[in-house]
């Protein structure tokens, strides 16, 4: 019967040349979508290479300089703007800390474009509290981008949805219905069948679409076999979710535009008006901690340690380090007080900042549990994560920077006490950053999670009709 | 035409769907305006705190360098506007506070989205979220089954047999599916007016921009009515033109706005922030520098100081120079990061151009802009309030510099304002343009859904009657 069926279907989705619409409409949408998350990482590996370019013409004048102070030769320029001067390097040469994109970051733009992919950070300064908001006009943030992640988690259902709508109901319409439950087969078995080989199919072309535009955006990753299995699970995994439901409507409905109806209905409160609500709701009983509370919490603080600051070092000295440097004499007790004076302040305003970092965490992780309720949240933070473009990478970005900060430092400030001098072996031996994705990409547990929520919600809504194999209810 | 729409009207009352569709619209529109009341009135006290702590905070410095107090600076807060209740728009991404330091024109910091998960791009459920999305779909399941019922149910030739003019038949069906989402409508915005004249501390709220807002919503319905019944009219079955509307409401809603972030981005894009300072700290570099007496610019002021009073020592003077060159630096410097943040706002206007001149595809966009203008939460009020908080700063700073010019000798170290001087300086003030200013900003928005009213109808008109 099975294989009366499956030829049966793809003859007539053949005649009706629906494959073919669908192909080319799924085709385009993936293409077109996966163009312009492609534009969004050469933004920004533009970006990248534009800051990247800069600091090697930089780095080049201050290899030169540093090799003319090896031979003994003499340089331009005052004594204490120097490379040879370890904090000269340490305020003027920042290292730069990249994060690039990964292979997939052109699927889904997620929070991308809301934060930086590169910072320098000094070797003094709060370091800690460095902001990683990326310059955009707010416009583009409110009305997001036209991406992979948008048409598998928007407009995928609802081509699943114009596809599947009338499976059963159109053969009730059609009065053929009765002729099928004429013949000796299972009414449910024949529908389970007919809804299996349409997902078949369309899961079918959405994959092809999907390796088409990996192929031509980034071929490379096609390589990555594990990587490329994880991301078909989960859009197949999607892409049964709403079969399921189809299947669903279609036996408990059977009428073509209520089953349309009832599946855009579903449509809306999956895509659209869950996700808006938890956002609210969940930001109504679990708020963001103030930023202004903290804000003026360090003001405060800040106001009462000028005094103690002030004692170990002049207050417009502290504003201005750059010139005080420009004395030889009292370089070294200079940089030696300017530390000890902002480790007052960052001791004071760190455990604010770090209480305040924790409490979003947790915010951040009470509203990621809500990711459960719905499968198009589901489905867009595991796209993110998938792309390294989700929340916990730049999380995880921000304090790999700062790890880095911190190594920088400690690389730096004992050649100033030791009074030793910066040469061209510390610049080859001297730490750089390195990103390192280190957020565990969750997208085959979120398909799994996905398939269960399908048999789940299938058994619940199907269980009394499975058992009944009477074709009289669905022509009633 | 009057019995049409009474047939239709009670037809509806009688439709289950439309009665839940509506219920599920009232309880989401309660749910939002509920939390939204709760939001603002606890970050309307935030920022009351904030303000008033903030200004304690300046006026109890004690005596301190002018410039020293410049250094430590102070910050100026976004104030909440009462409409943003009603739409956020694109509050959440932007900073609420920018602090106001000497030699630095900062942005605004902290924006509401960065510390949010991603869950916060689904969008958030608020008043406008209702109004704009699920609105027209009430619109959409009321009418696309205007016509195509008739021709289904094969009473379209009953009708005409009775002597039904299409037009009165057609427009009958339009006022129909206009009429309930209309009374719906002005219910929303009624209780919504009753609710915020009843919130206490509430800025700047006018019914004047209550009522453009529902203007402007009832126009965007006229428009969905419209196309709704158009369609209706040009399907052979219900069920297509169910689809068929229902992809232009997507068209409109997302795919339109979203292609357009896209298009804005690729021709015309920001510069990154790296790219931005360090085109600033270029100008900064060559420009005139307040504290570095041996640069060029400022030993032309210099001169030209000394020449206008006639002295040749600067401690001739008969203020002290160094507050009055810092002053000359401060607004050199002003002027470089007016110029950057110009080029900005300009590349920013032009992007939201890209996305204005897409409304011929989606009056959803114009009716989007126009929604955040009036609401206050705009971009371009934004962008308004940067310029303000900037102004506040040089205002800042010439009180600061000008204490050093006039109270101080040159040369004199040690020299500290009075903590009673301190509380001297004027208060941040930022008042939001008025609702008569953002219509004439927004002509092109009115325009464009004027139009998208217009040409629909005429075509509505005319196709009825061939009908």
């Amino acid at each position: 019967m099975f294989l009366n069926n499956l030829s049966h279907e793809i003859k007539l989705l053949f005649r009706s040349q629906w494959l073919l619409v669908l192909f080319i409409s799924t085709t385009l949408l993936f293409t077109f979508a996966a163009f312009n998350g492609n534009k969004n990482v050469e933004k920004r590996l533009n970006d990248i290479s534009k800051v990247t370019e800069g600091l090697q013409v930089q780095d080049s004048a201050m290899l030169s300089t540093l090799t003319k102070i090896e031979k003994g030769e003499a340089v331009d320029g005052p004594s204490w703007r120097l490379p040879s001067d370890p904090m000269t390097i340490g305020y003027r040469h920042p290292r730069l800390a990249i994060m690039d994109p990964n292979e997939f970051s052109f699927i889904a733009t997620g929070q991308s474009d809301m934060y930086t992919h590169f910072k320098s950070p000094t070797v003094y300064g709060n370091n800690f509290a460095l902001d990683y908001s990326e310059m955009i006009n707010p416009v583009q943030l409110l009305f997001g981008n036209f991406d992979l992640s948008f048409v598998i988690i928007y407009i995928l259902p609802l081509l699943i949805i114009s596809f599947t709508f009338n499976i059963l109901s159109k053969e009730k319409e059609l009065g053929t219905l009765r002729l099928l439950s004429a013949q000796p087969l299972s009414m449910i078995n024949w529908l389970l069948q007919k809804t299996g080989i349409r997902f078949l199919i369309f899961n079918l072309i959405s994959i092809v679409s999907l390796f088409f535009v990996i192929a031509i955006f980034s071929p490379n990753s096609l390589g990555d076999g594990f990587s490329m299995f994880g991301l078909v699970a989960l859009l197949s995994a999607y892409n049964l979710f709403w079969f399921v439901l189809s299947c669903i409507i279609n036996i408990k409905v059977n009428n073509s535009a209520k089953n349309a109806l009832t599946l855009i209905g579903l449509w809306l409160l999956i895509v659209l008006i869950l996700p808006a609500s938890i956002n609210q709701i969940g930001n109504s009983l679990y708020p963001v901690p103030s930023r202004l509370k903290m804000i003026n919490e360090i003001r405060l603080i800040k106001k009462e340690n000028e005094e103690s600051q002030n004692k170990i070092m002049d207050e417009y000295l502290r504003n201005h380090p750059e010139l005080a440097q420009q004395s030889d004499k009292d370089n070294f007790g200079f940089w030696h007080n300017y530390f000890a004076s902002e480790k007052v302040m960052e001791e004071k305003t760190k455990p604010i900042l770090v209480e305040y970092e924790g409490q979003l965490k947790k915010q951040q992780d009470l509203i990621s549990l809500f990711k459960y309720l719905s499968p198009a949240i589901l489905v867009q933070q595991s796209l993110n994560n998938f792309a390294g473009t989700s929340e916990k990478h730049y999380n995880d970005y921000k304090k790999q920077v700062f790890e880095f900060s911190d190594k920088w430092r400690s690389y730096l400030a004992p050649m100033l006490f030791k009074n030793q001098k910066f040469t061209i072996k510390n610049y080859n031996e001297m730490p750089m950053f390195n990103y390192e994705n280190r957020i565990k990409n969750n997208i085959w547990l979120s398909s799994v999670i996905l398939v269960f929520t399908s048999a789940f919600v299938f058994f619940l809504f199907n269980s009394k009709r499975l058992k009944n194999k009477s074709a009289q209810e669905f022509i009633d | 035409m009057r019995n049409i729409i009474f047939k239709e009207l009670k037809e509806l009352s009688r439709d289950g769907r439309f009665k839940s569709a509506v219920v599920i619209s009232c309880i989401l529109l309660l749910l939002a305006l509920i939390t939204g009341v709760n939001q603002y009135k606890k970050s309307n006290q935030q920022l009351t705190e904030s303000v008033s702590k903030e200004r304690t905070i300046w006026e109890t410095q004690g005596a301190k360098n002018p410039h020293s107090a410049a250094h430590y600076g102070t910050y100026a807060f976004k104030p909440k506007f009462a409409l943003s209740l009603l739409d956020y728009g694109v509050t959440k991404y932007t900073g609420n506070s920018i602090f106001l330091e000497a030699h630095n024109r900062n942005e605004a910091s902290f924006s509401e989205a960065t510390d949010q998960t991603s869950l916060a791009r689904f969008g958030t459920l608020s008043i406008n979220f209702v109004l704009i999305y699920l609105f027209p779909l009430i619109i959409i399941l009321i009418g696309y089954n205007s016509y195509t019922k008739e021709l289904e149910n094969k009473t379209l030739t009953m009708l005409k047999s009775q002597g039904v003019s299409s037009v009165k038949l057609i427009l009958g069906k339009w006022f129909a599916t206009i009429i309930p989402i209309f009374i719906l409508t002005i219910f929303t915005f009624l209780v919504i007016g009753v609710v915020l004249s009843n919130v206490h501390d509430l800025a700047f709220f006018s019914w004047s921009s209550l009522m453009t807002l529902l203007a402007s919503y009832l126009v965007y319905y006229l428009i969905i009515s419209t196309i709704t019944v158009l369609v209706s009219l040009f399907s052979k079955s219900s069920g297509t033109s169910l689809v068929c509307t229902l992809l232009i409401w997507i068209l409109f809603s997302f795919i339109t706005p979203k292609v357009a972030t896209n298009f804005a981005n690729e021709a015309h894009p920001y510069p990154s922030k790296s790219e931005f300072n360090a085109a600033v700290v270029e100008d900064k570099k060559n420009g005139l520098d307040g504290h570095n007496p041996w640069n060029e610019a400022a030993q032309k002021l210099e001169l030209e100081t000394l020449e206008e009073y006639g002295v040749e020592k600067i401690s001739e003077l008969p203020f002290n120079y160094s507050g009055y060159r810092m002053q000359k630096g401060e607004e050199h410097e002003a002027q470089i990061y007016k110029k950057h943040y110009d080029i900005l706002n300009e590349i920013a206007i032009k992007q939201n151009k890209v996305y204005e001149s897409l409304s011929f595809l989606s009056p959803f966009i114009s009716l989007r802009f126009l929604s955040m203008d009036v609401s206050n939460t705009s971009d371009k009020l934004h962008w308004k309030f940067t310029n303000a908080a900037e102004k506040y700063r040089l205002q800042k700073q010439e009180f600061l510099n000008y204490d050093i010019k006039d109270n101080s000798k040159y040369g004199e170290r040690g020299y500290n304002m009075t903590e009673e001087k301190f509380k001297q300086l004027p208060k941040f003030n930022f008042t939001p343009p008025t609702n008569s200013e953002i219509i004439k900003e927004n002509t092109q928005n009115i325009l464009f859904l004027c139009l998208w009213l217009f040409l629909p109808f005429v075509g509505l008109l005319i196709f009825s009657k061939n009908k």
